[in-house]
């Protein structure tokens, strides 16, 4: 038996063996949200108002509502809902971050099928357009170890868009280039036959989108990050709602940004094969999902230069769970 | 003033002498050490070269470094307790979806590139 972990700033994603020719995925919503009642009675009132929904209650008496329902009593309250990881790893703003997310990730693997059993989980890969000292991968991946072991399991972690590769590659040889486009940051890596040679990560990704949106229009991040899942746009593209139109405006800055930062990443890096074939890029990740997306990367990165020639630019299958099925590829061959 | 002749010549001569075992000293000297040179050197001993402050610190440091004591530096993780978060009802944590997909493909395809 063996298991993969997509632990994302936006979703953790729990792939494993379904019946004969099936794979399983189990999502969690990676955010939090606190209700603090002031008297008992409030208390009482509080809770009969979260009867089904996802809820925990703390030894200090407070209601922490987890997953997709923090997110929507957030909205409600006109607020944000807080996250426990930040830009990929588990986030050092938050108090209750380690806590919440240890809760999270035990509930969603849950206790291992056997003592000892395998599971890999995937880690960002260090930025190259910022050096935050907030930003500890090593720190990240010892702590999700020491929570995944606690419940039986033997972690390992590998990096996020090396498993993009080996979920997508399959038919080109384990060669090409894959880009993982999570809420807090994008992570690439350039495999070939198998081997990843370069890896790197930006730091902006779908929650710049939400940041800057949410400035431009005087709402909250939550609000547009609703908004943003469950409206109609197509990036770049005018859109007569303002948070869809900032929406779109952001996003076409983001795409451009990050076709610039890989191509100055990649050009000239002394760890970069000679490619004979051109080369699949593989793009995956929740941001990815908007409309008009993939087009317009594959327009920005043809347009800014890019140093390798490339066959073509295709979403993932499954562009929510193919780093999961990637891990969970990974965790059986170790 | 014969007095006074004699004197400067026997004061010239005595100069004179002196210079000249001076100079015999110094060539035997030199003779010796360059005899004493070309010996070693065909016995293998060759003369340290003298080397400038920072070389000479450079090799100390060359010979430290066999016997460097290197610090643990892997992360402390504290212990992260969870025991104080309490399910307030039955309500399932994450949406759980089961697709068509036979990934045992994949998974001998790399696990053959990779040798394993």
């Amino acid at each position: 038996m063996a298991k993969g972990l997509d632990v994302g700033t936006s979703f953790v994603v729990l792939a494993s063996d379904g019946a004969s020719g099936t794979v399983e995925y189990k999502d969690f919503r990676d955010a939090f949200y606190v209700i603090k009642p002031t008297t008992p009675v409030a208390a009482k009132m509080i809770e009969k108002g979260l009867a089904g929904r996802v809820v925990v209650k703390d030894a200090d008496g407070s209601f922490i509502l987890l997953g997709q329902d923090a997110i929507e009593k957030a909205v409600e309250r006109n607020e944000s809902a807080k996250r426990p990881m930040y830009r990929g790893v588990v986030s050092p703003k938050e108090k209750d971050a380690k806590r919440i997310l240890a809760f999270i990730l035990k509930e969603v693997s849950g206790q291992a099928a056997e003592p000892g059993e395998k599971l890999v989980f995937c880690v960002p890969a260090q930025p190259v357009d910022q050096e935050d000292e907030d930003f500890d991968v090593g720190y990240h991946e010892d702590t999700v170890k020491a929570i995944l072991s606690e419940v039986g399991y033997t972690p390992r972690a590998i990096n996020e868009a090396e498993a993009l590769c080996y979920s997508e590659f399959e038919n080109d040889d384990y060669t090409g280039i894959a880009l993982s486009w999570g809420a807090g940051m994008v992570n690439c890596c350039v495999m070939l036959n198998g081997e990843p040679t370069v890896m790197f990560s930006t730091t902006k990704s779908g929650d710049w989108v939400d940041r800057m949106a949410a400035v431009a229009t005087a709402e909250p991040d939550s609000v547009v990050q609703a908004e943003k899942e469950h409206g109609t746009f197509v990036v770049g593209e005018p859109n007569e709602s303002p948070i869809l139109g900032a929406v779109s405006t952001y996003y076409e800055r983001l795409i451009d940004y990050t076709a610039k930062q890989l191509t100055a990443a990649l050009t000239g890096h002394r760890l970069l094969p000679k490619f004979k074939e051109p080369l699949p890029i593989a793009v995956a990740g929740g941001t990815s999902k908007a409309a008009g997306f993939v087009e317009l990367f594959a327009k920005k990165l043809a347009e800014s230069q890019f140093p390798l020639a490339v066959k073509e630019v295709r979403h993932a299958a499954d562009p929510l769970h193919a780093v999961a099925r990637g891990c969970l590829i990974a965790a059986k061959i170790l | 003033m014969v007095d006074n002749s004699y004197a400067y010549l026997l004061a010239l001569f005595a100069l004179c002498v002196g210079y000249v075992i001076g100079y015999a000293v110094g060539r035997v000297d030199l003779l010796y050490r360059t005899a004493h040179a070309f010996a070693a050197h065909l016995s293998g001993i060759v003369a340290e070269k003298p080397t400038d402050f920072f070389k000479k610190v450079a090799a100390e440091d060359k010979t430290k470094a066999t016997a460097k004591i290197d610090i643990n530096t892997s992360t402390f993780v504290a212990p992260i307790k969870t025991d104080s978060l309490t399910k307030a009802n039955t309500a399932a944590l994450g949406k759980t979806t089961t697709t068509d997909d036979d990934i045992q493909a994949s998974v001998s395809r790399l696990a053959q590139l990779k040798g394993k």
